[in-house]
């Protein structure tokens, strides 16, 4: 069983507002799969219609072999988890509580359970955030309050996590530290989309890309080959450069 | 809850139920007429009949009215992300008392012998749970639409109301600004039972989705996230939250403030985990309700305030006083 499929996936925000046009993909196996492209090119739409959050106009998205529509919303997030690319605002709860709002899928009784208590404490360390755990949501830095929704995400305890733009607060660090927890969410069998403009980040730490132009796919494939200057220099109209240093890590530069 | 917070959850609710028992045990000894003890132990005087037929059923419609219209309150705040939301300003109230002032300017009232006014009042509660039930078949349901909707109905229903009222002959016109003034009165003790068995239902449903509420109230986007049907459940909610606040204001009239001051000074002891607000939004707006009753009918007895009145007068000041101490 595919954990995602997607056939000929279009996507309309109004008669003359395209976002998707004709995506198929297939994902078979935990991985970690950036999705990048100019802005307006329909990384976050993808995004959202894998998450069952928008349908799509003509087409047909299956989530571990069925279409994701289908799916009554607790049922799907028990083992999805989306973080969507805005922070929500103005929230009045404490670190803690953010973060066990990763477990509503799994259970709406009144009170959180041992578990529910364990899963948090975990997200909470592994995201680096657990001395944060009494502070008020609102009152952290835009890159705290990142690091406590993927740890609400984290605790939700997904096989298929979908983040929108995961390191846009996040300080070079921090930016290393998300990576490499991905791909250790990975190695546990999580297949993890992220939507990301970091791409040289991107091609080192990614086993595949889902390149978008227009909402067409312009690539799907591993870094190396969607990540080639030529094509990235035509999908973002702006010439590219790739770097390698002496042990391979790739850099990718952009500009005159 | 982690430790710290949760006994505070408790000694909140404990106290919030205290303080409800309380105002509800002393409150029907107090009025204008002062009860004497020893007249109600050997059932001599007019003191027990006043104590059964008015004070008790009094205390009992502020309580309901009270506990109702506080979590209606809350509720909708949680479900709008709207600080300013409550029944008043989402055309519940508005609808229901357009609903009794048709009942009271057009039909021949009392003399059918059937409770008009408030089967009309809660006609228009109807109403709008139907306007807001079409809508959430269509595309466009969503916070905003249901706010937007509310105070177009508000509207709608404010000045169908004046229209009326400047129609109406002299006597009708006074009943109708006595009605939207909102009071307490002495009901018979099984419209208490009805509207108790109204309110019961949605009042048990909204305490049980209260983690629920907690989750919708960080905004749309991260509630899908994380499981919640948030069409659904804003429905659902305001469903519940207009039942609440139309069957009540069916019976006591436009009661404002109550579902604005009770959640936004509870927030400030409880926190904003509505597992511990909105219960306590039960018992505190029952308390609230009663002891501005209990002024309405005593500060100036034996003339009596409405309780609109005193609620907007008791609220509206200490509202104030609340935000600019934030």
């Amino acid at each position: 069983m595919t954990l995602l499929s997607l056939r000929d996936v279009r996507f309309r925000y109004g008669p003359s507002a395209e976002a998707l046009r004709g995506i198929t993909l297939d994902v078979a196996s935990p991985q970690v799969i950036s999705i990048a492209g100019p802005n307006g090119s329909g990384k976050s739409t993808l995004l959202d219609v894998v998450a069952g959050l928008k349908r799509p106009s003509d087409g047909t998205c299956e989530v571990k072999g069925r279409p994701a529509a289908s799916y009554k919303r607790a049922e799907f997030c028990r083992f999805t988890a989306h973080v969507p690319q805005q922070v929500p605002q103005g929230i009045p709860y404490t670190v803690e509580q953010v973060a066990l709002t990763g477990r509503t899928p799994h259970g709406l009784g009144l009170f959180d359970t041992v578990e529910d208590v364990r899963a948090a404490d975990e997200a909470l360390r592994r995201t680096g955030t657990d001395f944060l755990r009494r502070r008020r949501f609102s009152t952290l830095s835009g890159g705290e309050q990142q690091r406590v929704l993927l740890a609400a995400a984290i605790c939700q305890r997904p096989e298929i996590l979908l983040l929108d733009e995961p390191g846009a607060h996040l300080d070079p660090k921090n930016e290393a530290w998300l990576w490499t927890l991905l791909r250790e969410l990975r190695d546990e069998g999580c297949l993890v989309i992220v939507v990301t403009h970091h791409l040289s980040l991107a091609a080192r730490h990614s086993d595949r890309v889902w390149l978008l132009r227009c909402g067409e796919l312009a690539a799907d494939s591993a870094p190396a080959e969607a990540f080639d200057p030529a094509r990235l220099s035509e999908v973002y109209e702006v010439p590219f450069h790739r770097l390698e240093d002496r042990v391979g890590r790739v850099y990718l530069s952009y500009g005159e | 809850m982690a430790n710290e917070p949760r006994t505070r959850a408790k000694a909140a609710l404990w106290s919030s139920l205290a303080l409800m028992i309380a105002v509800a045990v002393i409150a029907p000894f107090v009025g204008g007429t002062s009860l004497d003890f020893g007249n109600l132990s050997r059932q001599e005087g007019p003191d027990l009949q006043i104590l059964l037929s008015l004070r008790i059923p009094r205390t009992i419609l502020a309580l309901i009215a009270g506990a109702a219209l506080a979590t209606a309150g809350a509720l909708f705040q949680a479900l709008l992300r709207d600080a300013l939301a409550t029944p008043s300003n989402l055309g519940v109230s508005s609808a229901a008392s357009l609903g009794a002032v048709i009942a009271i300017a057009l039909l021949p009232g009392d003399e059918t012998g059937w409770p008009v006014v408030w089967i009309f009042a809660l006609g228009g509660t109807a109403v709008v749970i139907a306007l807001v039930a079409a809508l959430r078949a269509s595309a466009r349901f969503t916070p905003i639409t249901l706010l937007l909707s509310g105070i177009a109905i508000n509207g709608i229903c404010a000045s169908m109301v004046l229209l009326l009222h400047s129609l109406a002959g002299i006597t009708r016109s006074f009943q109708i600004t006595h009605w939207l003034m909102g009071g307490i009165d002495a009901v018979e003790y099984p419209v208490l039972a009805c509207l108790a068995i109204a309110v019961t239902p949605p009042l048990i449903w909204i305490l049980a989705s209260a983690r629920s509420i907690n989750v919708i109230s960080y905004g749309d986007a991260w509630a899908a996230g994380r499981g919640i049907d948030c069409a659904d459940l804003t429905w659902k909610g305001f469903a519940a939250g207009a039942i609440l606040a139309g069957v009540t204001t069916a019976v006591t009239g436009p009661i404002a403030f109550v579902g604005l001051i009770v959640p936004h000074l509870l927030r400030r002891v409880t926190g904003p985990d509505h597992r511990v607000l909105l219960p306590a939004c039960v018992f505190c707006g029952a308390a609230f309700l009663v002891i501005c009753d209990t002024v309405s009918r005593t500060v100036l007895a034996p003339v009596e305030i409405p309780v609109g009145v005193v609620t907007a007068l008791m609220g509206g000041p200490f509202f104030v006083w609340l935000l600019w101490s934030r």
